[in-house]
């Protein structure tokens, strides 16, 4: 039967690729000749000249800003199959406010819109969660896991149960 | 995973009545995040794992001069990235 020990999942911010450093990513603002971007200051130039759909996993390292990651322990005996079991993050967003001023030169007036509620946001996911995903992932964030090697064989009577640490969005050739 | 919220915004737009230009002055956005860990096991029922809460709150000024824009101002304090506390279990 297969295991997860419970006492070994984790889940952290690496922002800085070592430690947790939530400094590294602050809130930053630019402009292009036409729009202004509301972006977070790591790996920020690709997100300013739209170089990321979303869509490619190899774009995620270069252009992420936020980077979490997670692991746990499983334990499991000769004939379970932990092919058959996902390891991954789910993750809902909601956008809380998102408000814009314009103004004119002189006396033309200001204008406020926002964009986080009806009719510029569906009016049924104003203020709520949604699944941040793709099709191609649904009902998850992305598919990126390691399952790493076995760990330990335990002695006996656990004598043919192994334990293995499965990971999750660890880059490619990292530790 | 890798993350990265943003928000694009064109810079001028026009008042609805008048037609006359008009400026981006001020923008203020709260993304909010829930990520959690989970296992799918063979049944395909999911369970969670550990979860973390995460946001981003941007308050940017941006000034004109001459019809360009110069670069926006940050506002610090209604400015800034939270992550909260790793929890295990599914979120309360």
């Amino acid at each position: 039967m297969i295991t997860i020990d419970m006492s070994s999942v984790r889940i952290e911010g690496l922002h800085s690729g070592t430690t947790n450093q939530e400094e590294d990513v602050k809130p930053s603002a630019s402009t292009t000749e036409t729009l202004a971007v509301l972006h977070l200051n790591r790996n920020s130039e690709g997100i300013v000249n739209r170089r990321w759909t979303g869509d490619d996993d190899e774009d995620e390292p270069a252009l992420g800003a936020v980077y979490l990651q997670a692991d746990a322990d499983v334990s499991l005996g000769p004939r379970d199959d932990l092919s058959k079991w996902d390891f991954h993050f789910i993750q809902l967003t909601r956008n809380y406010a998102h408000r814009v001023v314009y103004a004119g030169r002189k006396s033309e007036g200001a204008i406020i819109k926002n964009y986080a509620s009806a009719p510029a946001y569906p009016g049924r996911f104003v203020d709520k969660f949604s699944l941040d995903s793709s099709a191609k992932y649904l009902p998850f964030y992305n598919l990126r896991t390691t399952i790493g090697p076995a760990l330990s064989r335990k002695a006996a009577p656990e004598a043919r149960t192994s334990q293995r640490r499965c990971m999750i969005t660890r880059p490619a050739g990292s530790r | 995973m890798y993350d990265h919220p943003a928000r694009w915004i064109p810079l001028k737009s026009r008042n609805p009545k008048s037609s006359a230009p008009y400026y981006l002055a001020k923008a203020s956005s709260v993304f909010e995040a829930l990520t959690v860990f989970v296992a799918r096991d063979e049944k395909r029922q999911i369970r969670q794992l550990a979860n973390v809460s995460w946001s981003v709150h941007w308050s940017v000024t941006f000034q004109w001069r001459r019809g360009k824009v110069q670069t926006p101002s940050v506002l610090p304090g209604g400015s800034f990235f939270f992550i909260g506390k790793a929890m295990k279990g599914p979120p309360l």
